[in-house]
């Protein structure tokens, strides 16, 4: 993708998500109403162009305040929930399947087998289970392992972090393994092996640094796993994020709001690490593709 | 294609989700969806032994709710609707995925580009907020359709509106849900045949003379249909996890019943939907956890169960991809193996 396409495929979904967030006025209770749809459209852009002056208001007390200064607050934590769990699950992930490799075969199709259950397990459950051990534990043993829900302004992040990493982890190690699995079948591996390398060496100084650029372009698209993810989390966890913001104050504007303001950041690390990547090593993106997975 | 039955991954989870298909179907049949609610419970001799609910301890197997049901019998008549659902919705999506990608594949470029970008935006967005939006008003705010029941039975005086009936939202969430996911995977589908559109053979047909029609329906749908079926599956789980979100988020789609009282706003689903129940059991999670962690247990297996189809798919797909290709090699090499210089065939001359 060259950077003018990249471009125009950014100013579009902004559009497209000025559609999205006008999309509750399409339907009035579960009749088409087009009309005001077009002029929620309108409305939203009018409202979009001064983010200055845009009030949202407390559904209990009714009082308006000035969405912006106040916004950002969630909005940072989220952020730094997103990527904290891009990043965890990314690095945990590389140290898995770095280990996973060394193991004898019908091991890791034994490990292979447990990610296949984890992988399908809903996010819900994941979270449901998570919040229902800790307060066993707590119960048993009278010790708090981790904070596992925001009250006041403490915020939390070990827990979020950790439940959201799960499945993009599993994610990210079965590619791992199939890319490190089919790069151990090249013929330098051989090579290496005869000249007295050993298999964590090749696997360190090579194999690994050879994957590593695949995984990284596979890894882009768990960005956006992660925030849908991220709804179910701050609901549950009762954590001050931009989802809940959403959720508790909602207004087509906030709701535009925040479907943009998450956009731009994961599309900027999205492309630019595509870009990085491309550049870095002078392959497009279609030669880097696991074809089987 | 029977051969797949044989897969013992597709095997195993087939079985699953038949039998809770079938079973769900036969207990509401056997019980006509009423079951005996247990009340308080006392031993022999007389003596309270307790009141719901009851853990799963104490009446096996999986226990009651606060209201006295047995969790098994509401897990059993529940399977039925989120099942089925999930399985229409993963049609819809598909099959209208599939022909708005077939369409796309053959129009001309300029067209298309626009469009496509704009729809990207779905992607996004975490896609169970934007619904919860969409939908929440219909289920609400719509106190004709709440009261529905009421207003046939005093006969009072809504008239200026047709009530919005249980299966008008329940039509309307299944457009809804089949709609977000339509641009992505019509995008896939238009891609694959796009590349199928480009190869050899397809273009020696269109040569002879094949119109497009022709090219879709004999070369790439053929091709396709082994995805049609994985993406079908796919769109099953997502939409299973999908519905799982927005029940926890108290819109059930097996009808939703709010009452409305002076100080509270009770919402409680009208059918033991899975997703309903279990968003709206959340509210007791900390008092009856298992009428929570049950019926998302059960979740699991069923989302399980269809990767476990998907998985013995695949395997078997590529098992026959590899005997067709063993097979390619074996008749390529057989005639020469016959060589084809005999001794004979030197003479020395001399």
């Amino acid at each position: 993708m060259t950077l003018g396409k990249t471009f125009s495929a950014f100013i579009w979904t902004i559009f497209g998500l000025v559609l999205i967030s006008a999309s509750p006025a399409l339907f009035h209770d579960t009749h088409l109403t087009v009309y005001s749809f077009l002029t929620q459209i309108l409305q939203l852009l009018k409202e979009a162009i001064q983010p200055g002056h845009i009030l949202y208001v407390n559904p209990l007390s009714h009082v308006k305040r000035h969405l912006f200064p106040d916004f950002f607050t969630p909005y940072w934590y989220s952020l730094t929930l997103v990527f904290g769990t891009y990043l965890f699950s990314i690095i945990l992930a590389i140290v898995l399947s770095t280990l996973l490799i060394f193991l004898k075969k019908w091991t890791i199709g034994l490990f292979k087998g447990v990610l296949f259950t984890f992988e399908s397990l809903p996010d819900i459950f994941i979270i449901l289970i998570m919040q229902y051990f800790l307060v066993w534990f707590y119960k048993r043993t009278g010790h708090h392992l981790v904070h596992f829900v925001q009250y006041g302004t403490n915020r939390i992040y070990v827990l979020p972090i950790c439940v959201m990493a799960i499945l993009p982890t599993i994610y990210l190690t079965k590619i791992m393994l199939v890319n490190l699995g089919n790069e151990l079948t090249e013929p330098y591996i051989d090579l290496a092996k005869s000249k007295g390398l050993n298999q964590a060496e090749v696997v360190n100084k090579h194999v690994l640094r050879n994957t590593l650029i695949s995984t990284f372009y596979h890894s882009r698209s768990v960005l956006w796993m992660l925030l849908s993810n991220l709804l179910m989390v701050e609901y549950f966890f009762n954590l001050n994020g931009v989802t809940y913001f959403i959720l508790y104050y909602y207004q087509p504007i906030v709701l535009l709001m925040g479907l943009l303001l998450m956009f731009v950041p994961l599309f900027v690390a999205q492309n630019g690490l595509q870009h990085l990547i491309e550049w870095y090593t002078g392959r497009k993106g279609e030669g880097l593709n696991v074809k089987d997975l | 294609m029977l051969r797949i039955f044989k897969q013992p991954l597709f095997l195993i989870g087939f079985l699953v989700i038949c039998g809770l298909l079938i079973t769900s179907f036969w207990y509401s049949f056997q019980t006509g969806g009423h079951v005996k609610k247990l009340g308080l419970l006392y031993d022999q001799s007389g003596k309270l032994l307790g009141l719901p609910p009851f853990t799963p301890k104490d009446v096996p197997p999986f226990g009651t709710d606060e209201n006295g049901y047995p969790l098994l019998f509401i897990i059993l008549n529940g399977a039925k609707y989120t099942l089925l659902f999930s399985l229409v919705i993963g049609i819809l999506r598909t099959f209208i995925g599939l022909a708005v990608g077939l369409i796309v594949s053959v129009t001309p470029l300029k067209i298309k580009s626009t469009p496509s970008t704009l729809f990207q935006a779905i992607q996004t967005v975490p896609i169970s907020l934007v619904l919860y939006f969409i939908l929440q008003p219909a289920i609400f705010d719509n106190d004709k359709y709440v009261f529905f029941m009421d207003v046939i039975r005093y006969s009072g005086g809504y008239s200026q509106y047709p009530p919005t009936t249980l299966w008008d939202v329940v039509l309307f969430e299944t457009i809804l849900l089949t709609a977000v996911s339509v641009p992505l995977v019509s995008k896939m589908f238009a891609d694959e045949a796009r590349d199928l559109l480009k190869k050899e053979y397809v273009n020696v047909s269109k040569t002879l003379g094949a119109s497009k029609w022709t090219q879709i329906r004999k070369h790439v749908l053929p091709e396709l249909m082994p995805k049609v079926f994985v993406v079908w599956i796919q769109q099953i789980i997502q939409a299973l996890l999908i519905i799982g979100q927005l029940g926890v988020l108290q819109l059930y789609f097996g009808g939703t019943d709010v009452i409305r009282r002076a100080m509270e706003t009770d919402v409680i689903p009208r059918t033991n939907e899975w997703s309903g129940f279990i968003g709206y059991q959340y509210q007791n999670f900390g008092a009856t956890p298992w009428t929570v962690l049950i019926p998302l247990a059960f979740f699991f297996l069923v989302i399980l169960s269809y990767n476990l189809l998907l998985e013995g798919f695949n395997r078997t797909r590529e098992r026959q991809k590899f005997s067709k290709k063993m097979a390619k090699r074996k008749g390529a090499t057989a005639p020469s193996k016959a060589p084809v210089l005999q001794q004979s065939d030197f003479h020395i001359s001399s």
